[in-house]
């Protein structure tokens, strides 16, 4: 398997008025394609730092974060902007779905500002994204038309939208219940398994029996747990 | 990029109602606007026109009777600020003229035409080329000064240019005085006629003059004026007409003329209570104008503001999907120049079919009592840009300070 992200001795740092607060003490862990990865972990223990650092949308304090073996050390916002569109999708907990945009409409989104999708096959794709997370006789529905498990499946489905290789999923089942939560888990499941490098930080136990690596991070570290 | 960002704008205005209700309160607020800016550009257009043009409302009168009226007029126009002096009985007079083949009566009236009195020709010769017998008369032209409101005025009895231009008519006049005949004093009329050229045309709607005033050389009105009364020349001693070149200098001249000793100045021009009436509603509307757009850009702040801060963690998003910050800025700035370029639109076009019917039907008539009414799409569209320029400035400061939290922070914010 490619190794897609490679992590070494990453440190994050929070300056509060009293202490340097260290919430990420030294991580070295590498990230492959084609694989689902849980990450666990008590509240407060860097989780969402974590996958947003992955993400590009935090800086790490020091250590190293290579992306195809590239470093991501100081890149301009143009540049991690570029990262984010061409490698990365992401998924959150709440939806944030344009209101007064209809379902293939949020999808096409993240499509706008990408040069590499012609303006003509952008609703093809968000309508095969659509479809791919059973949503294609929904497409003309507006969020508020649609249950929170379809809104978050809307989000999938943009998230996929510019064809990213890391998909990063942060409590992307908080707001869903058991049944949406398997749907949700079944579709980042496949996508691993399409060749995706899909990271996918939960409370939800049920993630483990969908994931092929379950990482925990406690203490500022991350292991790797057995299943 | 810039297309897909406006249509996804478009399709956020259209859905969302709050922009529909944000747009109908700025159609509301432009329209006022543009009423009031045309308000004051008509405000400004007749001080500037009709005060400062136009020398009736510069003009003194000034009276002294223990000298010959050529001598005043030397000494008078050695004074700054004197552009011309004459005969106050030389200033204008009215003849009837043949010039009623279409039904009207045909009076006219002429005025004392100089290179200082006198507005530039749009067609034909100019005041500076003006010989004795010749006219310069209204572009639009209606040789009755009878009717008793503009209203009444038959637009298809209008002479124009071609009517007019190169034509010549035949000027006519009476004199009636009377005699001692046999003991016995007895009405007697002698009429005079002259030939006249009509060899230029001036907008008399910018001059503010009426409708039916001709300039002709001061030797001319001279002529006529002594036919009437043929005493006059030998009787108007120093009564005279002081045109001063600009309205803000009548002060200064009329003390110089004071200084001279042994002459009468009137107190007040015409010019004096229109400037001051025209001063006061010019400062009004143009507070009322600061205040309209201080409303349009505090209901923008406001909306802006909320607009923002609701729109905060999608904003995250997009950011999170690949958006720069600049991308982001270009869409909320096509956003709200969408908002504001419909408003104009409508409250725009709104006010021109307004505008248009209350010309045709009122506005139209006023310029025949001296005011005229215009409409000026170009200035319209210039207030537009500005209150556009700032309200973008005041976007783009809003969104770039909101835009510079990390995306982190951006999506924490529900």
């Amino acid at each position: 398997m490619t190794k897609i992200i490679e992590l070494i001795n990453l440190k994050k740092e929070y300056k509060t008025p009293k202490e340097n607060l260290e919430v990420l003490k030294g991580i070295n862990y590498s990230f492959e394609q084609g694989k689902l990865y849980a990450i666990k972990g008590h509240s407060g223990s860097g989780k969402t730092t974590l996958v947003r650092i992955l993400g590009l949308m935090d800086d790490l304090t020091s250590g190293e974060y290579l992306l195809y073996n590239k470093t991501t050390k100081s890149l301009s916002d143009k540049e991690s902007s570029y990262y984010r569109m061409k490698h990365i999708g992401f998924i959150f907990q709440e939806y944030n779905l344009n209101p007064y945009l209809k379902a293939y409409e949020n999808v096409i989104v993240p499509m706008l500002i990408n040069k590499k999708i012609k303006p003509q096959n952008r609703l093809s794709k968000a309508e095969n994204l659509l479809s791919d997370v059973g949503l294609f006789e929904r497409k003309d529905h507006f969020p508020k038309e649609l249950s929170g498990g379809e809104q978050q499946r809307v989000a999938i489905a943009r998230a996929l939208a510019n064809n990213p290789d890391i998909i990063i999923a942060d409590e992307p089942t908080g707001n869903l219940d058991k049944k949406n939560e398997k749907i949700i888990f079944k579709i980042l499941k496949q996508m691993a398994e399409s060749g995706k490098c899909v990271i996918v930080v939960s409370h939800s136990d049920e993630i483990s029996s969908y994931a092929d690596v379950n990482l925990l991070l406690e203490d500022g570290l991350l292991s790797e747990v057995k299943k | 990029m810039i297309w897909d960002i406006l249509k996804t704008s478009l399709q956020n205005i259209n859905r969302n109602s709050k922009n529909k209700i944000l747009i109908l309160i700025f159609v509301l607020l432009f329209f006022v606007l543009f009423i009031d800016i045309i308000i004051i550009k008509n405000f400004y257009e007749y001080y500037d026109y009709s005060i400062n043009k136009n020398i009736g409302f510069r003009t003194l009168y000034v009276y002294n009777p223990t000298i010959s009226r050529e001598d005043a007029i030397k000494e008078i126009k050695k004074i700054k600020h004197v552009s011309e002096v004459y005969g106050s009985s030389y200033g204008s007079t009215a003849v009837s003229s043949n010039l009623n083949d279409n039904g009207l009566n045909g009076w006219i009236g002429l005025q004392y035409g100089t290179i200082n009195t006198t507005p530039p020709s749009i067609s034909g010769k100019n005041i500076d080329e003006l010989k004795s017998g010749e006219l310069i008369c209204p572009y639009e032209f209606y040789p009755d000064s009878n009717n008793s409101s503009p209203l009444d005025i038959d637009e298809s009895k209008f002479l124009s240019e071609k009517d007019i231009l190169n034509r010549e008519i035949v000027i006519s006049y009476s004199r009636t005085y009377t005699e001692v005949i046999d003991n016995k004093l007895t009405e007697k009329k002698q009429d005079y006629t002259q030939k006249m050229k009509i060899v230029g045309l001036y907008d008399e709607t910018i001059f503010r003059n009426g409708i039916n005033v001709c300039y002709a050389t001061p030797e001319d009105i001279k002529n006529i004026q002594d036919s009437y009364n043929p005493f006059l020349e030998n009787t108007e001693y120093a009564s005279l007409n002081v045109v001063v070149d600009e309205e803000t200098n009548l002060k200064e001249v009329r003390q110089n003329i004071q200084n001279l000793g042994s002459y009468l100045v009137e107190k007040e021009t015409i010019a004096h209570i229109d400037k001051t009436f025209t001063s006061i509603l010019f400062s009004l509307t143009i507070i009322f104008a600061i205040i309209i757009i201080t409303s349009i850009l505090l209901i923008l702040k406001n909306y802006l503001n909320k607009k923002i801060k609701d729109e905060s963690s999608y904003l995250g998003i997009l950011r999170a999907c690949g958006y720069t910050k600049n991308n982001v800025i270009i869409q909320e700035i096509i956003e709200n120049t969408l908002i504001m370029l419909l408003s104009y639109i409508i409250s725009a076009t709104l006010f021109t079919i307004i505008f248009t019917i209350l010309e045709n039907k009122i506005f139209k008539y006023f310029k025949y009592i001296g005011f005229t009414i215009n409409n000026n799409i170009i200035l319209i569209f210039i207030i537009f840009i500005i209150v556009l320029i700032i309200s973008e400035l005041l976007n783009y400061s809003l969104v770039k300070k909101k835009i510079n939290n990390s995306i982190t922070d951006l999506l924490k914010e529900e």
